[in-house]
């Protein structure tokens, strides 16, 4: 079967996207399966300017297949928790080297070198030439202590873990079982040990900036809910979403927590990448099991427009040869009598090919029964 | 146990006191103060499981106050005895009370199988549950069955565990089983079973449970709601479906043709139908058709009138494909049809082989022929009738 990108999932990009314009960060999209047939889409999706997508991971190993949406919804876990750790990382170590009293050029090359692997937002270290207020600049002219840098990059590493939103398609177009964006939600709670919500058949949302909260339109059965969650929180996006118009205000904010840019290449991880308990995934961590398949043919008669042979009138048992066939009643069909007895029978009237009008009739038969 | 051991792999630890499970519970839901009918459907679903391994069937439903009406109609409709978690946090559906609430339950009192309907309430909340309570589910089902399973990677039999029958993503309908971990978790497909007729005979015992709903962090409020017009609500009660497909975009000679030629040639028989037969009409699409995101079409051929896996699964007297060409994901939510008539120029195209009345033509003839065949002969039943 070949992989290709599930077609919700384009509505989801479009709601990620919003987001990204929105409130400014980095769009990530994070896949599960074999890399060297991902890797492809994955560059589709950045050719493509308009899904806005600036970089993506790929969790593959072969000890990952056959995942049911519970081992899956655990590996995804696992591996936001790995993607959300190296940005941590990142400014841990731009802190680390400010507190041990490097020398600014080493803290400037250091905060250049993380910036352009797309780990630092505009606002700790930036390359732009209209963003100048940036903590590294400020502590390089002088303007904050190192104690002050410090502190404000550890509340940046800090606010990581609560900085971010996922969203998620409705479901597959293969398995369709639309599972993986509570699951994520719920496996992504125990392993960041704090309750993340999750809010599926998203039909529209928006993020209101000064509360963090994000105000949500759901298809609820027969009517939409709208819901107020806390971010972060997972969002699972329904076929009807359609984006927005970004509203111009905020493009300062916008820039300030953007990173310098679109990073093309797909990072991999293995099972052990992501520090995965092998227990957990993969066929062996899948509470559910696919059976044999089964066929759900029906036998029946089908009569076919024009071609059928059908009884015209109620006819009693017919003498053929040394067979005896019938009785029948007026539009039985016939096509599975002899040739030779069909064509007898549609010459003296008994028969007729089955037409419109007898089609007709019988799907009035059928709706007033 | 041996077998494992000598297994080199590892495996997700199967639930503890897995023979301490009972039941069949059917989550019944409650939108707006009010069961939602067709969870009606889940209690048949879960007495054909209950009554194959000699189990009870519990409804298991949520509100800040389950009324006697409403739990004594549940057992009239099948239901063994009502399992009412209440608590004002539950008055509306929000995620993380009823995951709390049904967990809570469904730890202390270990029901055997768990079904959801598979909407977007049962959707929302079953999942979650699922993975928190360690355990499989199958989604999307569309019957059920009670089977040995041989487990191939465990080299381990299973007897008598639930078989979770939905279309497979392939071809055909897969059965998926749970079984090492408890409860088994499902989701059926609305349309699937016909509620059983009530009995009002019938007597069950009602079990309040108040959870805790301890450690529930409020983090998702519930704002309002609105109602919306589900145009495909129709599609479930009607008696008539014209169909129409991708087919619509092209007529037989690979010319491009304006598809709202074709939606018109559809209404047109459906009020026919609808006017002259009184009887109830709807027009549905394919998921190709609706995917393909057709200008002429938006408002038209909307995610609600959608048939098969993936929009509705259902059961019309006489269901009339038009342009479709049959792919499994489809012909799993009109099986339920009493007749199916396929229009379709292809004469190999797979709609043709479970239909009842097969036309090969183009459906650009054949709906005017189909109308002007259907117009001739309720005219002369009326005549006759008047």
């Amino acid at each position: 079967m070949d992989i290709v990108l599930n077609p919700y999932d384009r509505k989801t990009i479009e709601a990620a996207d919003y987001m990204r314009r929105r409130v400014g960060g980095k769009l990530i999209a994070l896949s599960m399966g074999p890399h060297p047939k991902i890797i492809p889409i994955m560059n589709d999706l950045f050719e493509a300017e308009v899904s806005g997508i600036d970089e993506a991971y790929i969790l593959s190993d072969k000890r990952m297949a056959g995942s049911d949406t519970w081992a899956t919804s655990y590996t995804l876990s696992k591996g936001i928790v790995k993607i959300l750790s190296i940005h941590r990382e990142a400014i841990e170590a731009l802190a680390k080297a400010i507190e041990a009293g490097e020398g600014f050029d080493r803290i400037e090359a250091l905060a250049a070198d993380l910036y352009r692997k797309n780990l630092l937002p505009n606002r700790i270290y930036s390359d732009k030439p209209s963003v100048r207020e940036t903590i590294v600049n400020m502590l390089l002219e002088g303007r904050i202590s190192r104690e002050n840098a410090v502190e404000i990059l550890r509340d940046e590493a800090s606010r990581i873990y609560r900085d971010f939103m996922m969203f998620c398609g409705m479901k597959t177009s293969d398995g369709e079982t639309g599972n993986v964006g509570p699951q994520v939600a719920e496996a992504l709670s125990q392993e960041l040990g704090m309750e993340i919500p999750h809010v599926s058949f998203v039909l529209d949302f928006e993020y209101i900036g000064d509360r963090r909260v994000i105000i949500a339109r759901r298809k609820l059965i027969n009517m939409i809910q709208t819901v107020e969650t806390d971010i972060p929180a997972v969002l699972t996006i329904h076929a009807d979403y359609s984006a927005p118009p970004v509203p111009l205000a905020g493009r300062r904010d916008y820039l300030l927590n953007s990173y310098r840019g679109k990073n093309r290449d797909s990072r991999i991880f293995s099972a052990d990448d992501i520090k995965a308990d092998p227990r957990y995934i993969g066929l062996a961590g899948s509470p559910t099991v696919v059976g044999p398949g089964v066929d759900i043919g029906r036998p029946y008669a089908r009569k076919i427009v024009g071609l059928s042979i059908i009884a015209a009138r109620d006819i009693d048992k017919i003498a053929y040869g040394d067979k005896v066939f019938g009785p029948f009643r007026r539009g039985d069909l016939l096509d599975s009598l002899p040739e030779d007895l069909k064509r007898q029978m549609l010459s003296r009237g008994e028969a007729k090919v089955f037409d419109y009008d007898d089609l007709a009739e019988e799907i009035i038969k059928a709706l007033q029964s | 146990m041996a077998s494992q051991q000598a297994q080199p792999m590892y495996f997700l630890p199967p639930t503890s006191d897995l023979e301490s499970y009972r039941d069949v519970w059917i989550f019944i839901e409650v939108l707006r103060g009010r069961v939602v009918s067709y969870c009606l459907e889940g209690i048949a679903a879960a007495r054909k499981i209950a009554s194959k391994v000699g189990m009870r069937v519990g409804a298991l439903i949520a509100s800040d106050y389950v009324d006697d009406q409403t739990a004594k109609m549940l057992i009239e409709h099948g239901a063994d005895y009502v399992v009412a978690l209440e608590h004002p946090l539950l008055a509306d559906y929000e995620p993380f009370a009823y995951t709390n609430a049904l967990e809570e339950v469904v730890r202390e009192r270990k029901p055997w199988a768990l079904i959801f309907m598979a909407d977007e309430l049962g959707r929302d909340l079953a999942p979650r549950l699922a993975y928190r309570l360690v355990t499989g589910l199958a989604t999307d089902n569309i019957d059920f069955d009670v089977e040995d399973f041989y487990h191939g990677l465990l080299k381990e039999k299973f007897s008598n565990i639930l078989a979770q029958i939905r279309p497979d993503f392939a071809t055909r309908i897969a059965k998926i089983y749970t079984p090492r971990h408890r409860p088994q978790i499902a989701s059926l497909r609305p349309g699937s079973f016909k509620p059983l007729p009530r009995d009002p005979s019938r007597r069950g015992e009602v079990i309040k449970h108040k959870p805790s709903l301890r450690g529930y962090s409020g983090r998702i409020r519930i704002l309002g709601y609105e109602d919306i017009v589900d145009r495909g609500a129709e599609l479930l009660e009607a008696k008539l479906i014209v169909s129409l497909g991708l087919g619509i975009l092209r007529d037989a000679e690979g010319n491009p043709r304006n598809p709202l030629e074709a939606v018109e040639l559809a209404r047109r028989i459906i009020d026919l139908v609808r006017s002259k037969l009184g009887v109830s009409s709807a027009m549905g699409a394919s998921r190709a058709l609706i995917h393909a995101d057709i200008k002429e079409l938006r408002d038209i051929i909307t995610h609600d009138i959608q048939v098969g896996q993936t929009g509705k699964t259902v059961s019309p007297r006489v269901y009339i494909a038009a342009g479709i060409s049959g792919a499994i994901q489809h012909r799993v939510g009109i099986l339920r049809a009493g007749n199916i008539v396929s229009i379709n120029i292809d004469p190999r195209a797979p709609i043709h082989e479970i239909a009842h009345y097969v036309i090969i033509d183009d459906l650009y003839r054949a709906l005017p022929k189909l109308y002007e065949a259907l117009e001739r002969k309720i005219g002369e039943r009326l005549a006759r009738v008047g």
